[in-house]
């Protein structure tokens, strides 16, 4: 029960903290990487649902990214600005269909197959995007304007308005990380889980599995695509990058950084990301030797990533973390 | 005892890889039978579950599960069938909570009016009780062996095949798991047994069935077996 209040204290605090960080730290500098680092959060997560919980290693995660960030770009095709209520929607489910087409023809695999096939259609995608010329190939698009969230004729909440848009990342953080847990606890979520440690245990007990796992792999591939949205908002730009496996490989590195399976673990692994990104220039032109060694060391000596660490200050004890087991 | 078999099993042949395991199996299980399977190790037993099971069918032969031809079919066809398998190694889910174990289970049948529901299963087991909320991975051997029974009755199962129910546990544990076994037993439910523990198979099974390197090579019940102490010994070695 200790654990849980500290922990629940712990959460309160933070949540204060984000929620007061702009009136706390008054650069836009830092507010702008907070907002990184909370839609780099959104993606990780998301890739943690299914790596972490649902057992499904996936290299091509970037794929619905770059659909998020694109669809956004091309309800902007006419120079005004696009409307918010009708842009998301259709983000949204261009991931998930792409996720459905994706999932459907991945899931039937498993180790390196599923790592193969789920990069192939990443690249396929960046590909796609570097030579279409309906998507302006590698000069990528620009948004000229940030969608507009209108209530009747009145934007209510400016997006160029950099706070507004830290609040609204903010905002769709929470009810990602919120819509996670639920999922987790309902027994849909329950059977994931078992599918992760032992599918074929799950198949005895009468559960169609590809079934679940292709809905788990459609709900992450939307919430990339979530990310990519905010991504393109956020930045104002798409380019082929958003969908390059180098994105998808990043993104995995995050999870290990921070611990899989937690689904805060990953959040902190973006936020070391970011701000070893960010750091490190500073000290070495060679920063990405640096920044190669210090992953090996926290793999080495975290094992479970940077939550490890930061349970092991606040919780007094690692986390309670399950293997998985052959039978 | 039920003239039709709801498991029927002809001349099966299964492989591991290029291992032939199974060299022609036939068998069949009725209703509320208990079968208990005798063996030394290696000799087939557990891969005669599997295939039972779908977890790994047959190269040869056929499995019919109601008259039904269920030989190629998925794991998650049969246990839809009602057949629950507590497969040797628990199999419980260490990443889920004792409940989430049990719930996840969960089959409401509409057939049977005594179905198996978490109270159930709690009176049987009334030490999981105040275990509900502990993850699998925080369990006892016994406590997991009782989750893994516990989760595969809550499918309301007609057939249950345990493979080792008993193995690694301490003796007052593994007491409480025979009894809990004969009560199961008592619910008309079909029990196919493989344990080490011969004289508790003896005293529970209706039928033994010794198999020697992937063949079936004795039938019979109980009482047949214990006058003819050499066939025990020929076979098991005891």
């Amino acid at each position: 029960m200790v654990i849980i209040n500290r922990k629940s204290f712990f959460f309160s605090i933070i949540f204060l903290l984000l929620i007061l960080f702009p009136w706390i730290i008054e650069d836009s500098f830092y507010l702008e990487q907070l907002t990184r680092i909370l839609i780099l959060g959104i993606f990780a997560m998301s890739l943690d649902f299914l790596v972490g919980y649902t057992g499904i290693v996936s290299l091509g995660h970037a794929a619905f990214y770059g659909v998020g960030a694109y669809t956004l770009a091309y309800s902007f095709q006419s120079t005004d600005a696009t409307n918010f209520w009708y842009a998301l929607p259709l983000s949204l489910t261009a991931s998930a269909l792409i996720a459905t087409i994706i999932g459907w023809l991945s899931i039937r695999t498993s180790g390196i197959y599923l790592l193969m096939i789920t990069l192939a259609f990443g690249q396929m995608f960046y590909f796609f995007y570097l030579e279409s010329s309906y998507f302006n190939g590698s000069d990528g698009i620009f948004l000229l304007n940030k969608p507009e969230i209108l209530f009747g004729s009145y934007n209510l909440f400016d997006l160029e308005n950099e706070v507004n848009l830290y609040f609204f990342v903010l905002g769709w953080f929470i009810i990602v990380f919120l819509l996670l847990k639920t999922i987790l606890k309902t027994p849909f979520g329950q059977v994931i889980q078992g599918i992760c440690v032992n599918e074929s245990r799950v198949r005895a007990l009468g559960y169609p599995t590809p079934r679940y796992k292709l809905i788990s792999f459609v709900i992450a591939g939307t919430l990339a695509g979530l990310a990519g949205f905010l991504e393109a908002t956020h930045t104002g730009f798409v380019t082929p990058s958003y969908s390059h496996w180098h994105q998808s490989g990043i993104l995995l590195v995050i999870l290990m950084l921070g611990g899989v399976r937690t689904l805060y673990g990953p959040v902190l692994g973006a936020a070391t990301i970011v701000l070893l990104e960010d750091l490190l220039p500073e000290i070495t032109d060679h920063w990405k030797l640096l920044l190669g060694i210090l992953i090996i060391l926290i793999v080495l000596f975290l094992p479970n990533g940077t939550t490890d660490l930061f349970s092991r200050i606040l919780f007094r004890g690692p986390i309670q973390k399950a293997n998985k087991d052959h039978e | 005892m039920n003239p039709s078999p709801i498991i029927e099993i002809s001349n099966i042949h299964t492989f591991y890889g290029n291992s032939h395991i199974l060299h022609g199996v036939s068998l069949t299980i009725h209703a509320g039978e208990t079968i208990s399977l005798l063996g030394r190790n290696g000799m087939g037993k557990t891969t005669l579950l599997r295939s039972i099971m779908g977890l790994n069918p047959p190269k040869q032969g056929t499995i019919h599960i109601f008259e039904q031809n269920m030989t190629h079919v998925p794991v998650q066809k049969i246990a839809q069938q009602g057949i629950a398998f507590v497969p040797e190694n628990r199999g419980v889910f260490p990443n889920l909570s004792v409940l989430e174990n049990l719930n996840m289970a969960a089959v409401p049948d509409a057939n049977r009016k005594k179905g198996w529901n978490l109270q159930r299963i709690l009176d049987i087991f009334p030490q999981l009780q105040k275990r509900l909320n502990h993850m699998g991975n925080q369990l006892s051997g016994g406590e997991q062996q009782m989750v893994t029974i516990g989760r595969a009755l809550m499918t309301n199962p007609k057939v249950i095949l345990l493979d080792e129910a008993t193995e690694g546990l301490a003796p007052l544990v593994r007491q409480e798991i025979w009894s809990v076994i004969h009560s199961i037993q008592e619910t008309g439910i079909a029990t196919v047994l493989v344990d080490k523990d011969v004289d508790a198979l003896l005293h529970l099974a209706n039928r033994n069935v010794i198999m020697e390197k992937g063949r079936i090579v004795y039938q019979g019940n109980s009482k047949q077996l214990k006058d003819n102490p050499e066939i025990l010994h020929k076979y098991l070695g005891i």
